[in-house]
This record gives structure tokens, C-alpha cells and sequence, in this order.
């Protein structure tokens, strides 16, 4: 899977849990999920299992502090699939 | 101790009838039942297959919620909890806080959260051994506190927050405890409610203690009907009420619409002794406590236009009527009138004393008495027809003054919880 079919999915598991000031076009790579996307903490936990259930890969406890901006996301999600194929 | 004063300057409602104050207006003036077939409680071979539901749309929603709160939140009680408190706060001309407001606060009750519908996702997920799915919002969303946790976390109100839950006094109990965190100095404004789910798993339970109305599947609008020769047993519903409750001084001087005063509070228990029990009031208990929420007021009982009553429409209506009859102490032409939106919506449980008090105040409001639905001068239960002259049974709606409504509810655990409201006069 190259990277721009992984945003593609991966838009859609964030823009859910957007406040209602953001909107999709404004999750760009550089953008930090809860200083610039204002995503409340609470919710990151349903945005890794989301991520875990449309990529079919496991996210350990360890690399949740490395998933920070989206960017990071994409790499992980990205190298968790060469992993696991 | 000098007693402040307090008002009530917003009111928001989820019941059966009603999606909102106006509809629910609307609906108690024109004896709207709320009462449907439900499917599912057929499907599961219940005696009692009708209920209320209170219905929304996805607009509806939108116009009060958070688009992420239309995303996440499952929970019926919760949402109906939500929607009728952001409508009391808009009622209200109150602000969401950007930053925490310590002088105000909320106290939001509920009933079983966890039993609400939302349940079935919940066990299911987890007797699949697909727990993981549940995520982060499925506690929240069973916590008794889930509405008042949601609702407080798009107001930011600083004060105290309080969950009450006790059964069926929970609504009333709600706005009782807000009054006494005014009177204690803890904020200026409280806002208070209740709610209530709905589904199998909160109905299925009281179907099998054979207390729900068991014969009126085929005609669903006329299965509550309290007071009457043919009760046989609640309709069970969802819903919730909820209030503002200010004080006089911080209402004026924000220049709020005040649509009613709470002049008396009152609770207490008949500890399941001396006829009380777990589903049955201590008749003696609950006439001391209307008669304590009079002494509160500090009026006499002759000065009450309206009893709202808890009635609900089972075997017991007959005992409540006596215990509202003992503890007035009142001549029969002296007598209020009696009334309960419950033959309209069923009985919305721990929403019920919230709802009905929404009810009560837009009857001081508006100058107006509701019907009590699915009654007729003939089908006035015997007793209760010998204990109280017929003309005090609401039987047709009327427009007329109502300056002062005492509103109770009695719950399973023998408790009891009463109310007073009275016309806002400077």
C-alpha cells in the first residue's frame, strides 16, 4: 500500500473525532493530532483501534508516543504493513 | 436561615410527546399520547409490548450536539439527557464557558444507564471475546454520571456536579438537590434533570415483576391510565426533563425570562417500614413529606391549584390519592385539581419527576390545565371517585390560572421526593 492510499483511508478515521471548527481538508501531514487537530486524548485510544481494524495491523502501547502528528502515523502505519506483508 | 430565592429561567424536554419544550407544550394541550407498539418487546414475548420513545431526528441533533457527539454517543438516556439540557441553557440565555464557571453547576440523575439499549452492542462485543472494539467511549457511556459528564463537558460548569439516582424521585430529587446547593451558597445557578433510556433490557425486567400494562398491545395510546377502574400496570418510557434554577438576584440581574419560582422542596423515606417496601410507599411517610414540602413553601395547603401527581397508573394510584388526601387535610371544595402527563407518555422513570416538573411549570406558564388521558367521569377509579369529588380529575383540557402546582414522585426503596412551583410574582 503506498503512502497516498494510506491517507486516504486514514483521513476518514480522524475527521470523525474533529471539533466542529476542522474539517477534513485541514489534516495535513505536519499537523499534530492534539495541539493543531484539537482532538480531545480522550479519543486517540479509538483512533488507533480504527487504524488497527482498516490496515489490519497491531499498534503496540510502546509506539503510541511516536504517532504524534500525522505525518508519524502514516510512517507507522506505513512500516507495519511492509512488516507484516 | 433566610431563605434566597430561586427561579426557574430555562426548561428543556425529551418525552414521548414531545421533542423539545414547544412540541411538548403543544402535546399536553392537546392530550397527544406519545405511547407506541414496540416491535422488539413483542419479539421477545413480553406481556407489555408499548412504550414511549422519545424520537429525534439527525437536524435535531445537530442543532444542539457537537458533530462529535453525534458521532460517538449511542446511549439513549444520554442523548435525551444532553438535548433537554442544552435547550434548557439556550432557554436560559446562558453561555457555553470557554473557560470553567465555578458559580455554576449541575446535578443530572439517571436511572440505568448501563441497561439502556446501547447494552446489546456492549455484551455482544464482549461475550464475542471482541471487547477491544468497545473502545473509550462505552464507559462514559454506563457511567450513571454519563449524562452529566457530556452534557458538562460542552457547558464547562466549575461548581458542584452531582449524578442523583433514586428510581423514580430521581428528577424531582435533581432539581431538590440544585435548590439546596443554591441555598448553600455553592453557586448562583444550577442546572438539574434527569433521564432515562429506553429498550429490552431496562423494560424486559419490569415486565417479568408484572407491574407494565399487559393488555393494551393492540391499542398502544390507551395502556396508561391512571386513576382509572381499568389500570392494570405502567407503560414504561424514556425521556428527560430538565430546569434552570437561579437565583432571584443573579436572574434579574442578567435580565432572564423567569417562568416559575421553586417555593418548597422536601424528601425523605419511609425506611420500607409501616406499609412501606421496596416497591411500596409508607403511606404515612409520603403524606409527611408533601406536608413537609408545604411547611417549606410556607404556605397553606388551600393556596395549591394543582397536584401533579406521581400516578402510574397501576393498583397504587388509589393509595396515593388517600395519602394526597391526609396530607392536605383539605374540605372536599378546597381539594386541588389532580393530573399527571403519565397517561400521555408513560412513565419515564428515573426522567419522570424531570419531565413532569417541565410539565408543571409550562402549566403556571402558559395558564393551563392538561387532561389526564384515557379517563372519563365512569372509568374513575371507585375509590379514588369516593375520596375526592370528581370535578378536582382533570378530564378536559382548560385554559386557566394556575398560580401554584405541587409536583411528587415516590420511588422504589420507599422514597420520596416533592416539590413546589408557584407563578413568579415580584
Amino acid at each position: 500500500m503506498d503512502t497516498s492510499e494510506i491517507v486516504v483511508q486514514l483521513k476518514p478515521i480522524i475527521s470523525k473525532y474533529l471539533p466542529d471548527d476542522l474539517s477534513v481538508d485541514d489534516i495535513t501531514a505536519e499537523k499534530n493530532l492534539l495541539t493543531d487537530l484539537r482532538i480531545n486524548s480522550a479519543y486517540l485510544i479509538d483512533i488507533i483501534i480504527a487504524i488497527e481494524d482498516t490496515f489490519d495491523i497491531k499498534i503496540e502501547d510502546s509506539e503510541l508516543p511516536n504517532m504524534n502528528t500525522v505525518q508519524e502515523s502514516i510512517d507507522i502505519i506505513s512500516a507495519k504493513i511492509s512488516e507484516r506483508d | 436561615m433566610n431563605k434566597k430565592r430561586v427561579v426557574i429561567t430555562g426548561m428543556g424536554v425529551m418525552a414521548p410527546n414531545g421533542t423539545g419544550v414547544d412540541e411538548f407544550y403543544q402535546s399536553l394541550l392537546e392530550g397527544k399520547s406519545g405511547i407506541s407498539f414496540q416491535e422488539d418487546s413483542a419479539e421477545l414475548g413480553y406481556r407489555c409490548q408499548i412504550g414511549g420513545v422519545p424520537k429525534y431526528n439527525e437536524e435535531y441533533l445537530r442543532k444542539y450536539f457537537p458533530k462529535i457527539y453525534v458521532e460517538v454517543l449511542k446511549n439513549q438516556g444520554i442523548i435525551y439527557g444532553c438535548l433537554a439540557g442544552l435547550e434548557a441553557w439556550e432557554m436560559a440565555g446562558l453561555p457555553k464557558n470557554e473557560t470553567r464557571e465555578p458559580r455554576m453547576g449541575l446535578v443530572f440523575g439517571s436511572g440505568a444507564t448501563g441497561m439502556d439499549i446501547l447494552s446489546k452492542d456492549t455484551f455482544h462485543a464482549i461475550n464475542n471475546k471482541r471487547h477491544r472494539v468497545l473502545g473509550t467511549t462505552t464507559i462514559p457511556q454506563s457511567m450513571n454520571s454519563g449524562a452529566a459528564a457530556y452534557l458538562n463537558q460542552i457547558l464547562g460548569l466549575g461548581g458542584p456536579n452531582i449524578s442523583n439516582s433514586s428510581a423514580c424521585t430521581t428528577g424531582s430529587e435533581s432539581i431538590l438537590i440544585g435548590y439546596e446547593q443554591i441555598q448553600m451558597g455553592k453557586a448562583e445557578v444550577m442546572i438539574c434533570g434527569s433521564s432515562e433510556g429506553i429498550g429490552r433490557y431496562i423494560w424486559g425486567a419490569f415486565d417479568a415483576m408484572r407491574i407494565l400494562c399487559p393488555n393494551a398491545n393492540e391499542t398502544p395510546e390507551t395502556g396508561s391510565r391512571p386513576m382509572s377502574n381499568r389500570s392494570s400496570g405502567f407503560v414504561p418510557s424514556g425521556g428527560s426533563g430538565s430546569v434552570v434554577l437561579e437565583t432571584l438576584e443573579s436572574a434579574q440581574n442578567r435580565g432572564a425570562t423567569i417562568y416559575a419560582e421553586l417555593i418548597g422542596a422536601y424528601q425523605n423515606c419511609g425506611g420500607m417500614r409501616d406499609g412501606g417496601s421496596m416497591t411500596a410507599p409508607n403511606p404515612s411517610a409520603a403524606a409527611e413529606c408533601i406536608r413537609g414540602a408545604i411547611d417549606h413553601a410556607g404556605i397553606a395547603a388551600e393556596e395549591i391549584d394543582l397536584i401533579s401527581g406521581h400516578l402510574t397508573s397501576t393498583m397504587a394510584d388509589p393509595l396515593e390519592i388517600k395519602v394526597w388526601k391526609d396530607a392536605l387535610d383539605l374540605p372536599e371544595e378546597k381539594f386541588p385539581l389532580i393530573n399527571t402527563p403519565k397517561s400521555m407518555i408513560g412513565h419515564c422513570i428515573a426522567g419522570a419527576g424531570s419531565v413532569e416538573s417541565v410539565a408543571s411549570i409550562l402549566q403556571i406558564h402558559r395558564s393551563f390545565v392538561h387532561k389526564n388521558l384515557n379517563l372519563t367521569e365512569d372509568t374513575i377509579h371507585p375509590e379514588i371517585a369516593k375520596a375526592i369529588p370528581a370535578d378536582k380529575i382533570v378530564l378536559d383540557t382548560k385554559k386557566q390560572e394556575i398560580n401554584t402546582v405541587i409536583k411528587s414522585n415516590f420511588g422504589f426503596g420507599d422514597v420520596n421526593c416533592c416539590l413546589i412551583f408557584r407563578h413568579f410574582d415580584k
